[in-house]
């Protein structure tokens, strides 16, 4: 679909992406507006995994958004029952993600399709019955209040949110790493080859089942941390983690941004976090405003809006620069 | 434990009416319609506005049905016509009835607030029946079902439209080869498995509260149901919605309430292990 080879052009505007990202703490005072770019980096590392299963795996599932609940629960419980380090935690929630989902992953990576939808979508339900009876470790209802980071002096506060801002930052750059190390290898050439035909893929001996459950517990895998990142960011978890708009934005990341995309998804978070921020007055509208952004981007613009965007940008260059694909023509 | 019995049985016809919906859109469209949750929570709320009109319970049954109706075609042209044809149908449609479903919820939250309503039941009052004793409105249930049930077998089996879209779910090419319009049928399925879902919610209302949420757990019942029987098998749909549902209040009688939806979970893991056709579906469709 996209181009996966890092051309000198594209190490450059990573590159500068990159050193934009790292500066922006310097630049931004209101902590608002960095507690929103905090969490679309979160967000942003949960739709690039999602993405990854979904948009190239193939796998089309809704655990996405349990996994970080369980990494954020996991997490949690360890570092309030048991008094473990946050740091400690955020691979401890990883770890329980990964097991969570390998156990969902065996049984229903064998099925396709519909099942696997239903299967990801009883997860979601059963997850949330899980948290909701074991009153005694989780909270139930109430939610569960987890202690923060400590390291040296840093100062890890709601008035000082810089190094949060950090630490999402880095992990949203070890998953798009592990993503694009993934797609690049041989097991994403499988399952991109499987995306687009099944048939070759398998008569090809492709062994689909493996290469599926290596995808989808490593996407686990890093969701749970960020799970477990954002449960002591956020200090309080909760019910919310839960609630079905977490799957409903998620997609609408996803979608905005263009289902198996590289950095489309990415870029989708900040839009729909951004987005919904502006329709802040009119809060109870916002899930029905992103309903309808969703519907109106499948109907419209299938590959995201983002494609249409630039292929509205080259359309206008074109005005501009007279015939710019000349060159490229062989005689 | 009788009574138990006798709530599992009235809980079954209730997922029975919900999932034959749901199975008959998965049957023709090869798809899944998500918003199926959200109309069955939509038609208990037209309900309860049309009894608040003091029309009368049929005649309030009757709009409750002939909207569906009309919400049903609208969600297929919306959510599901447009990408017919395109890649990736399976998982456009999946997220557009999705983004719809939230959407619908959100509509009911705003217009009707969202705190907990009753609604009216059929007929009120108890009955004790010697050991047994139920509302009027559980036996109500009791009687209908079977009805809708047999109206349904009768619409399918019996004419012309119902033959267009058994043949339709069979084989949409051969269909559209001998004059059927695949568009209208799709378009009335999803209008008549909508009606299907308003009356379940009518009928599930006066058991559980009204709230903006409340088709969800039979949203996902239903789809365990669906695979458990079999897609597009009406006699599996039946007798697997009772078995869910006799195995949620015995589990909830004997082990807790809240371990009923494991208790399913797992029943749905072992079958997609071992029989992912269902227990009655006729032959695996991959993908």
């Amino acid at each position: 679909m996209t181009d996966h080879k890092l051309t000198k052009g594209n190490i450059i505007t990573y590159g500068l992406l990159l050193l934009v990202m790292m500066l922006i703490p310097f630049f931004i005072e209101d902590n608002y507006i960095l507690h929103l770019l905090i969490v679309s980096l979160v967000w942003a590392n949960v739709v690039t995994n999602w993405n990854l299963t979904l948009g190239y795996g193939g796998m089309f599932h809704i655990a996405q958004p349990t996994f970080l609940a369980v990494g954020a629960y996991v997490a949690g419980i360890s570092a309030v029952q048991f008094g473990i380090s946050p740091w400690i935690c955020l691979a401890i929630g990883g770890i329980g993600t990964l097991i969570t989902g390998i156990l969902i992953g065996v049984p229903s990576l064998r099925v396709k399709g519909i099942y696997l939808i239903l299967l990801t979508f009883a997860l979601h339900f059963t997850t949330s019955e899980v948290v909701f009876h074991l009153k005694d470790y989780t909270g139930g209802s109430m939610g569960l209040t987890v202690p923060t980071f400590h390291l040296g002096t840093i100062e890890f506060s709601s008035v000082n949110l810089a190094p949060y801002y950090y630490i999402a930052l880095i992990s949203l750059i070890a998953s798009l790493l592990v993503a694009k190390l993934l797609i690049r290898s041989n097991i994403g050439k499988a399952l991109i080859a499987t995306r687009d035909s099944e048939v070759l893929a398998v008569s090809c001996g492709i062994n689909l089942y493996k290469f599926k459950l290596i995808t989808f517990s490593v996407a686990a895998f890093m969701t749970g941390i960020v799970g477990a990142f954002y449960s002591h960011y956020i200090m309080v978890i909760g019910p919310e983690l839960f609630t079905f708009s977490q799957i409903v934005n998620g997609f609408g990341m996803i979608v905005v941004g263009g289902i198996g995309t590289f950095m489309g998804p990415v870029l989708g978070s900040f839009a729909i976090t951004f987005l919904s921020e502006l329709f802040r007055d009119i809060e109870s509208f916002r899930p029905i405003i992103v309903g309808a952004i969703i519907i109106l981007t499948l109907i419209f613009a299938p590959k995201g809006i983002l494609h249409e965007l630039e292929k509205l940008f080259s359309k206008t260059r074109s005005l501009f620069i007279r015939n710019p694909n000349k060159e490229k023509v062989s005689p | 434990m009788l009574s138990t019995m006798l709530s599992g049985i009235i809980l079954g016809s209730v997922y029975t009416l919900a999932a034959i919906g749901l199975s008959l859109q998965w049957g023709v469209l090869k798809n899944l319609n998500f918003s199926h949750g959200a109309c069955i929570t939509l038609g208990a709320y037209i309900m309860w506005t049309a009894l608040g009109a003091n029309i009368g319970y049929l005649p309030a049954l009757l709009v409750v049905m002939i909207l569906m109706f009309f919400i049903g075609l609208a969600i297929e042209r919306v959510t599901i016509r447009p990408f017919f044809g395109k890649p990736e149908v399976e998982a456009n449609i999946f997220i557009a009835t999705v983004a719809l479903s939230s959407m619908i919820a959100q509509a009911i939250l705003l217009i009707y607030s969202g705190r907990d309503k009753n609604l009216a039941p059929a007929i009120a009052g108890n009955m004790n029946l010697g050991i047994l004793s139920t509302t009027n409105h559980q036996l109500f249930i009791l009687l209908v079902a079977p009805i809708i049930l047999f109206a349904m077998w009768l619409v399918l089996n019996k004419t012309t439209i119902g033959r267009a879209i058994r043949a339709v779910s069979q084989d949409p090419m051969g269909a559209v080869l001998i004059g059927i319009s695949t568009k209208k049928i799709y378009g009335i399925t999803v209008g008549v498995a909508t009606v299907l879902a308003g009356i379940s919610g009518v009928l599930l209302g006066p058991i559980y509260f009204l709230n903006p949420h409340m088709g969800e757990s039979p949203l996902t019942k239903a789809f365990i149901i669906v695979i458990l029987g079999g897609i597009g098998s009406l006699k599996g749909t039946i007798v697997a919605a009772f078995s869910v549902a006799l195995l949620e209040v015995l589990v909830g009688l004997f082990v807790g309430v809240t371990w009923g939806p494991l208790g399913l979970f797992a029943v749905l893991i072992l079958i997609l292990l071992f029989r992912p056709e269902g227990l009655f579906g006729a032959k695996l469709r991959r993908g």
